[in-house]
């Protein structure tokens, strides 16, 4: 049996972050926190999601366990609730429910062995910047209007995020230069392509973020962490390098 | 957990399939993505059942390190599956630690993306898997059982153009029998070695539906001695040559279970080859018609009370003991057999004589008999004629000519 409490606005953020990736997740629960690593359906985006149990109030875990939900169904629970409202989690058995104000929901629970989780990665990406959030997801949001695929290029000096258009004559291209960096890891130039539907879909899913720190390296997965729930969470978000055409 | 004795014994390497020259292929076409995006991106394994299509392409996907993303087709979502994931995953790198990693793409069961919705149009399968095969970084398999009807379309050509074609062939029942008695030897099974040839023979070239035969033959009788277990072969044998009496085959067919229209087909398909003693030979056939006439009556009154006198009918053929031939050897019933091959190509005629139909007013079964072989011969010496028909029936008109001699 698993129960907590904790309130709408996280809740809702941590269901976002799953979202942008896959419709069902196996969670895991231990008496430290919870955890639970999502592959998308192309099997070409991962994250991996670490809550520590200070985030939640009243934290219950008999056994560690697993479960399996329906995502979007916990969302659709969530509709009503504002943002402050501290939401109610019981999952027991067959079922979850959900309790805020004076309403309740049920939701089934799925079977956790139907769930396809990735298998873990041992990533070794010697270029690493860390910068402003909001720094990055104006980039990001920049090359939504041109394509639906985003270049990254680390320099001695900068970062750059480009998107192309269809023409050479339309581009959009954010510099993250070395100054406005809170830490900079140069060894290596790297220039990597990625797809920007996932990367935005994960991005914008992010709420209480401030910095974020983004891994590099040519034709390799990238790799972005960040802290979530005031440092009580870390976020991880792995996304395959696209195949350059030649 | 145990796994049926068909998944345990799936063939882990290319080699382990025994198809040289196919493999062979295979490798050369793998090779060549090593090199960048080759002109024939796809490779299409096509085959009946059971003749190791997917077991290839899971060996080969572990022998390059390739990841295997596996679609199958026969899913449902498939088609949105396949324009929103397979397209999309076919651009990028696997998710690995390792660097620039490609992966298998495998779209199984890809004939059931062809089907056709009412009106006789494609339902968007097919020209999904050539913007796959147009867009991919990847290499691409596509499993079929049935090529023809792939190619039967301009899209399904255009796909055909961009894939390497190879052929996965039934394989021969010594093959299937050496693999069973392999399976055998590993697993500690005791049976018989007739039983197992007999298994061979009937899979007609479906490794896996032998190797189940295999694995029930095993669960079912395990322990007991061949006489007394019911299987269709040896009741069968035992009632041709007498080595039973009538009331223990009468038993053995009720509790065999299978339909005596089914039933007879074996006894007339075995009987049929023992004819050296012309007396009894002649004997044994007219019980047969005369419980065929009694399974007739069952069918046009509904009266299944009338199984029991053909049971009685055919059990008695027992007491005849009929004297074995040295060439004799179990088989399946032909018409079954048959039947079961013509099924694709006896519903695309039934298809084409319905549509017919409502043009010349006349039922299909009307414009099957008399008019689908005018319209095929004439068509086969007159272009212009053959153009116009395609024209009236879209692209089932090119299927009929492939089933028409």
């Amino acid at each position: 049996m698993v129960e907590f409490k904790i309130d709408a606005r996280s809740l809702r953020e941590f269901a976002d972050i799953v979202v942008s990736l896959n419709q069902e997740a196996k969670i895991d629960f231990t008496n430290k926190g919870l955890s639970t690593k999502i592959i998308d359906p192309a099997h070409i985006a991962m994250v991996l999601l670490e809550i520590d149990k200070d985030t939640f109030q009243d934290f219950k875990v008999e056994d560690e366990e697993s479960i399996g939900i329906d995502i979007e169904r916990l969302r659709n629970a969530m509709k009503l609730a504002s943002s402050t409202d501290i939401i109610n989690f019981k999952a027991d058995g067959k079922r979850i429910s959900i309790k805020y104000g004076n309403l309740s929901y049920n939701i089934p629970i799925i079977d956790p062995s139907s769930i396809s989780t990735p298998k873990m990665l041992n990533l070794e990406i010697p270029n690493k910047i860390i910068t402003d959030f909001n720094l990055v997801l104006t980039g990001i949001k920049a090359a939504e209007n041109f394509a639906d695929v985003v270049t990254f290029h680390m320099k001695t000096d900068e970062l750059k995020i480009l998107a192309k258009g269809e023409s050479d004559l339309e581009n959009a291209e954010l510099s993250i230069p070395k100054s406005l960096a809170k830490e900079y890891v140069f060894s290596e130039e790297a220039k990597s392509s990625y797809s920007l539907d996932y990367l935005s879909n994960f991005v914008r899913s992010l709420e209480s973020v401030t910095d974020i720190s983004i891994m590099l390296k040519t034709d390799y997965p990238l790799k972005i962490e960040a802290p979530v729930f005031n440092g009580k969470g870390k976020v991880t978000f792995i996304l395959a390098p696209r195949i350059e055409s030649i | 957990m145990d796994l049926p004795l068909a998944e345990k014994y799936r063939p882990q390497f290319l080699d382990q399939l025994k198809r040289d020259k196919a493999i062979e292929e295979i490798r050369k076409w793998a090779r060549a993505w090593k090199e960048g995006k080759p002109i024939k991106p796809g490779l299409l394994i096509y085959g009946p059942p059971g003749t190791g299509k997917t077991s290839a392409a899971m060996a080969l996907a572990r022998e390059m390190g390739w990841e295997y993303y596996e679609l199958n087709a026969s899913d449902v979502r498939s088609k949105k599956l396949l324009e929103q994931t397979a397209i999309l995953t076919s651009q990028y790198f696997q998710l690995s630690d390792h660097p620039s990693r490609l992966k298998l793409i495998v779209l199984d069961e890809v004939d059931s993306l062809y089907e056709r919705n009412e009106q006789g149009y494609d339902t968007g399968g097919k020209s999904a898997i050539l913007q796959l095969l147009n867009s991919t970084q990847n290499p691409v398999v596509l499993i079929a059982n049935d090529p023809y009807q792939l190619k039967s379309s301009t899209t399904g050509r255009q796909i055909a153009d961009k894939c390497l074609e190879v052929n996965f062939q039934r394989y021969r029942s010594t093959q299937i029998y050496s693999t069973l008695k392999e399976i055998c030897f590993k697993e500690n099974m005791n049976c018989p070695d007739d039983v197992l040839k007999d298994i061979a023979e009937r899979a007609n070239g479906d490794m896996r539906a032998a190797i189940n035969d295999l694995e029930g033959f095993n669960a079912n009788f395990r322990g007991e001695t061949r006489d007394q277990t019911e299987n269709i072969y040896s009741l069968i044998n035992d009632a041709i040559f007498g080595r039973r009496d009538f009331q223990e085959i009468k038993i053995g067919m009720i509790n065999l279970g299978e339909d005596p229209n089914n039933l007879i087909l074996f006894f007339i398909e075995n009987i049929f080859k023992l004819n050296d003693d012309k007396m009894k030979f002649h004997e044994a056939l007219e019980r047969l018609a005369k419980a065929d006439v009694f399974l007739g009556r069952v069918l046009s009154r509904n009266n299944y009370a009338m199984w029991g006198y053909a049971n009685d009918l055919i059990s008695s053929i027992s007491t005849m003991k009929l004297p074995p031939n040295k060439n004799y050897r179990f088989s399946y019933p032909n018409l079954i057999r048959k039947m079961a091959e013509l099924r694709t190509s006896r519903n695309i005629r039934r298809n084409i004589s319905a549509m017919g139909g409502r043009y010349v007013h006349k039922s299909s079964n009307f414009v099957s008999l008399n008019i689908l072989p005018i319209i095929a011969s004439i068509s086969a010496k007159d272009e212009k004629f053959k153009n116009k028909m395609k024209e009236r029936f879209g692209d089932i008109f090119e299927e009929l000519e492939s089933i028409e001699p």
